[in-house]
């Protein structure tokens, strides 16, 4: 648990691209949305090869919303249900069924539609929010927190050692 | 564009191409294993698959599937698939293609290591005692025998109880007994002596007569005895003709008893019913063969019908949401293809294993899972080939769109047949088969025809039951031209067959033969006893009849007494 908090902080503290890091909660929480058996998942995890985002953030990212997912699976579940069965959408989910390339992607799959539904929701507003949450801190709340004495008090405790490992 | 992009990345997404590459055919390898598995129920491995992506061929060799009822043999075993592939199909989940090779196809191939599957165990070993308890029943089938043609004991056909003479006889004795005894008293009554001596004190006194008036007296007298004698001779005349009727009546009685032990012995063997011309040998013959081909061909099916239910319930299973699975939902497609279509199959292999000593070649058209989608019928045309056949094509059409349709056709010629053990005492020693069928099932309903030509037939017999008749023996060992008309109807649980061979009218007339001789001779035996147990009686009721005939000396006597005192008179 240290070393996942350490891990977070020294992302946060690196001088890694903010855009990069947001990007990696943005794949991570993608990947760890998406069920394992639709092809959108190798999709993701290709372009996670390709794009430049920080990988050991996405894996935490990545374990954080695999659980979420789970808590979520009956709401994402209901969204994909009540899109895939909306009459107004028939005529493209039928057109889009006639496609082995989107058979494949299993978007059919209620779970399937609903998970993509929410990254597509979330994507946009969480890599600005990221991204602006991690310039604000390293702006303004990066040097407050090295200047408190609790931070002080932390430099000589476990937690630092393994911060300080990290960085080594 | 630098600063997104991670060009090593694409190193890496390189490596994981590759790296699919290389584990794309052991992975589609555990793929196929364990659909395999899944849908039939029973455990399916392969040796290898082999891809030729250029080619978008897929190549799978060694395909065993095991036999769920005896897992230390395959059901199937196929050495060799090979079939082009549209990839994207193919990922979807549906295997189609054009043009198909399957070589190398074996039935009940041994497994070098046990196909059993742990769920499947309990399942099947129900199943198995199941199929043990039906066969139980079918296997025995019953020896040919010639019983119905065995004539009972003769002592317990031929008895005094039961026997139309002796009753015959019983009668006449009686009729005898009953005219003796008539004729005693009636001779008794005529030659009463104090009658007699009556007539000669009244013929004396009115001889003694003297005087008119007593001799006027005595002619009164002379008219009363007159007539009293009259009476007595017309009595002894009538007595006569009576005695001489019951003669004839005795005569005609004991003529008709020496007939009756003949008529006795027909109408016996009328009550025996001894059917002489009417035995089906053919059927006997080639009725449980075919029962058997027919169980086989209905075991074959069901086979392949469960793995189908197995999968339904799995599809139906599908559709229970479960957390981190989701539902799928069908969308109508405008060209729903099935999940394994191909369209033309070349195939080869051998039928050793189903107890057909026949290798196989042969094409097969649109073999599929789904024909509703395909809206073919499924073809197979294959070519039976071994050392001892010239030709031998079969050709299967099965349809199971409307109903299940399943159309078999057959031409087989010139196929050498050796040591073939038909049913119960009957070994076809040697025969050259000439056949032709055409059967169909629809909805497990039975019908068609086979024509069966057998030449230089060498047809044997064993067992007890042709000791007795070598004659039947001789003439079906004779026989060197077999021909028979089989009608099938009825259900595949319970076929019915009408078989007309020229092997029946054979056998029948030998039969007849056989059978009139020995009834002949069974008769006369029946004869011979009754006519034994009727002269036994007669030579007891000899004193009888004797005693009788003798009364009539003495009834003819009693006239001329009368006629003697008339002529006094």
């Amino acid at each position: 648990m240290l070393t996942i908090l350490a891990n977070l902080l020294k992302f946060l503290n690196s001088n890694q691209n903010p855009s990069q890091l947001a990007l990696a909660v943005c794949f991570g929480l993608a990947i760890g949305l998406m069920p394992g058996f639709s092809m959108f998942l190798l999709i993701l995890l290709m372009m996670v090869c390709l794009i430049k985002a920080n990988i050991s953030l996405l894996v935490l990212i990545w374990g954080l919303f695999e659980a979420i997912a789970y808590i979520a699976d009956p709401a994402l579940h209901q969204i994909g249900l009540s899109l895939l069965t909306a009459d107004s959408l028939q005529v493209i989910w039928t057109s889009l069924s006639q496609s082995s390339f989107w058979t494949l992607t299993a978007f059919n799959n209620s779970l399937v539609m609903g998970s993509a539904v929410a990254i597509i929701v979330l994507w946009l507003p969480v890599y600005f929010l990221v991204r602006i949450l991690i310039i604000q801190y390293r702006e303004q709340i990066q040097d407050v927190f090295k200047q408190l004495k609790v931070t002080q008090l932390l430099k000589g405790s476990k937690f630092f050692h393994v911060y300080q490992r990290l960085g080594n | 564009m630098k600063e997104i992009i991670r060009w090593p990345g694409i190193i890496v997404a390189l490596l994981l191409v590759c790296l699919a590459y290389f584990l794309m055919e052991p992975l589609l390898k555990l793929v196929i294993e364990q659909t395999g598995t899944r849908a039939l129920s029973t455990k399916v491995t392969l040796n290898a698959v082999e891809i030729a992506w250029s080619e978008q061929s897929l190549t799978l060799k060694g395909l065993e599937v095991a036999d769920k009822d005896h897992p230390m043999q395959n059901k199937v075993e196929i050495d060799h698939i090979a079939l082009q592939i549209d990839a994207l199909d193919a990922l979807t989940g549906h295997l189609l293609s054009e043009q198909v090779h399957i070589l190398g196809v074996q039935f009940n191939t041994p497994r070098s290591e046990s196909g059993a599957l742990e769920e499947a165990d309990e399942s099947a070993l129900a199943d198995k005692t199941r199929e043990k308890s039906n066969n139980s029943g079918d296997n025995s089938l019953p020896e040919f025998d010639l019983t119905s043609l065995g004539l009972p004991d003769i002592d317990s056909l031929v008895s005094k109880e039961n026997s139309i003479t002796y009753q015959r006889y019983q009668a006449f004795r009686q009729y005898l007994d009953e005219a003796k005894a008539t004729y005693k008293v009636r001779l008794n009554a005529l030659k009463d002596q104090q009658k007699i001596d009556d007539y000669k004190a009244r013929y004396k006194d009115i001889k003694k007569a003297k005087g008119f008036m007593a001799i006027l007296k005595s002619a009164s007298k002379v008219n009363d005895l007159k007539k009293d004698i009259d009476k007595d001779l017309s009595e002894a005349k009538q007595l006569n003709r009576d005695f001489k009727q019951t003669k004839k009546e005795v005569e005609r009685r004991i003529a008709e008893l020496k007939k009756s032990p003949q008529q006795e012995a027909d109408k016996l063997l009328q009550e025996v019913g001894v059917e002489n011309g009417t035995q089906k040998i053919s059927q006997y013959l080639f009725g449980p063969e075919m029962k058997a081909h027919i169980k086989k061909l209905k075991n074959w099916i069901s086979t392949i019908s469960a793995p189908n239910k197995k999968a339904e319930s799995i599809h139906s299973e599908e559709q229970i949401p479960e957390r981190g699975k989701g539902v799928f939902i069908q969308f109508a497609q405008a060209n729903p293809l099935p999940l394994v279509w191909f369209k033309s199959t070349k195939l080869s292999g051998e039928f050793t294993g189903l107890g057909l000593p026949f290798t196989f070649e042969g094409e097969a058209h649109h073999l599929t899972d789904q024909q509703t989608l395909t809206k073919k019928s499924t073809t197979l045309d294959l070519n039976l080939q071994n050392d001892l056949v010239q030709d031998a094509e079969v050709n299967i059409v099965v349809d199971v769109r409307a109903e299940q349709k399943l159309s078999l056709k057959f031409d087989v010629k010139q196929y050498q047949l050796d040591q073939k053990p038909l049913s119960g005492n009957f070994t076809l020693d040697h025969a050259l088969l000439d056949t032709q069928g055409n059967l169909s099932s629809v909805d497990d309903q039975l019908s068609g025809g086979i024509n069966i030509e057998l030449n230089s037939v060498s047809l044997k017999t064993s067992g007890d039951t042709f000791k007795k008749y070598p004659a039947i023996e001789k003439a079906l060992a004779d026989e060197d031209h077999v021909t028979a008309k089989v009608k099938l109807e009825g259900t595949i649980e319970s076929p019915q067959f009408d078989i007309n061979s020229n092997l029946d009218s054979i056998f029948n007339k030998v039969l007849k033969k056989v059978v009139d001789a020995q009834l002949a001779q069974y008769k006369n035996q029946v004869t011979v006893k009754i006519e034994a147990m009727l002269q036994q009686e007669l030579s007891s009721s000899e004193t009888s009849q004797s005693e009788l005939f003798g009364m009539g000396g003495e009834i003819n006597g009693a006239k001329d007494i009368f006629k003697d005192l008339i002529g006094k008179l």
